[in-house]
């Protein structure tokens, strides 16, 4: 086949791909073979509004991305950084939910490939949750502790001075001010449950009494031997972050309040 | 990713006997309005006691655009597991499959999908529903959620409720 050949049938294949479906007054739905991971595709309908022509996902992305994220940690952190420099290198409004773009010049094509690629970008923020990426991780979870804990109850990255100078068995995060103190461990990887299990042992030769908070975000990332011998040492249900943000923050209060 | 659920334990989670709490009907009446889609959750349990959640998401805009997932969450899970996904009218690819098609659809959790990132990513079209109650009404049938003592048998005043699965 011909580079000329090749080129063609590139384009009449791409080109096939996208679709304009009548869908009401001055709404087309434009098919593309563009989708989230789960296999649904984007959501694009471009809409007329006087002269102007706009493409819009009518609210869809956002909410699609609540199926699996929690919709305050899509206002903050990483993933509203993402989420605001994709819309801004591409020049994609929010408004009130709504990613939209207007079309200028009769650019359709340019329009339509300026905003799937925001889209994509987005959706990325999905992949950012299941992916361990640890700088998100550790950060959400200090960030859950220094906005759950008051200061004067929380110690992190805290070790017995007594028994441990040196600082060797660690806990992300000490709270006091209850009989037993809770040790909250964030176990962002396997080598993190590794210690955590073996710093839970030691403080139990040491007669330390407390008790214990897992926070983890993605344990299919962790061998099940692994977790396992965790669970011997810790049998408190684990909590993932940050899907159960709300949830550990309640527990943390209650915890508080004793 | 590693496989957290076989076909077979996904089976078994949807078919346990479930219960909605007397509260359940904030999935209809109390939807929360969040930018430019409408949420709402509803927990609940099995007889065995395993947890469970319903959440629904309705597009402002667009009727046509929701979806009502069914999702489990147990020790041995840290995360919310989605077992089904009653969507409103869109497209989807199957990837594994290599089909594609337009419509409302059902995302069921499989193992083979879990191998790829996501135990939800395989679909099946429907004609069973055509809008959001519609859609509810099957989930309900489908996962044998059974609604608290009193309550009404059905979403619907008239006999429009959601036919069997074929």
């Amino acid at each position: 086949m011909s580079i000329d050949a090749i080129e063609r049938a590139l384009r009449e294949s791409v080109a096939a791909q996208v679709e304009l479906r009548e869908g009401g007054d001055n709404l087309y739905r434009v098919l593309t073979p563009f989708r989230f991971d789960d296999g649904d595709h984007f959501v694009i309908v471009l809409r007329r509004d006087g002269s102007q022509w706009t493409l819009s996902d009518e609210g869809h992305t956002y909410m699609h991305l609540t199926y699996h994220i929690d919709e305050r940690d899509l206002r903050r952190g990483t993933r509203q950084k993402v989420i605001s420099d994709a819309l801004a290198l591409f020049d994609v409004e929010d408004r009130g939910g709504e990613l939209r773009l207007n079309v200028s010049g009769g650019q359709y094509g340019d329009a339509l490939c300026a905003f799937v690629q925001a889209l994509i970008k987005i959706s990325d923020v999905s992949y950012l949750s299941r992916e361990r990426v640890r700088s998100t991780f550790k950060k959400d979870s200090r960030a859950l502790f220094r906005d759950a804990i008051p200061t004067d109850r929380r110690s992190l990255d805290w070790s017995d001075p007594q028994h441990d100078p040196d600082g060797i068995y660690t806990v992300d995060c000490r709270i006091d001010g209850q009989p037993r103190p809770l040790f909250v461990h964030a176990l962002a990887s396997e080598s993190k449950t590794q210690n955590a299990t073996i710093t839970l042992h030691q403080f139990e030769k040491w007669g330390i009494q407390f008790q214990s908070l897992p926070i983890i975000e993605d344990e299919t990332a962790i061998n099940k031997k692994v977790l396992a011998r965790f669970r011997d040492v810790c049998d408190e249900p684990l909590c993932n972050l940050p899907e159960g943000r709300v949830q550990i923050a309640d527990y943390l209060e209650a915890h508080l309040s004793g | 990713m590693a496989v957290t659920l076989t076909d077979d334990e996904i089976d078994a989670l949807v078919r346990e006997r479930k219960v909605f709490p007397r509260k359940w009907l904030k999935l209809v009446s109390r939807l929360k309005r969040d930018g430019a889609h409408y949420r709402q959750e509803v927990k609940l349990r099995s007889e065995s006691g395993t947890e469970f959640q319903v959440k629904v998401r309705l597009s402002v805009r667009n009727p046509q655009d929701f979806c009502i997932v069914l999702a489990t969450k147990s020790r041995l899970l840290s995360r919310l597991f989605r077992l089904r996904r009653y969507e409103g009218r869109g497209e989807h690819t199957n990837h594994i499959e290599g089909e594609r098609f337009d419509g409302f659809h059902i995302h069921i959790a499989t193992a083979r999908y879990q191998e790829r990132g996501r135990e939800d990513a395989y679909a099946e079209l429907t004609t069973r529903y055509d809008d959001f109650l519609g859609a509810l009404d099957c989930l309900i049938k489908d996962t044998r959620i059974h609604l608290p003592t009193g309550a009404p048998r059905s979403l619907f005043l008239e006999d429009r409720s959601c036919p069997s699965t074929p």
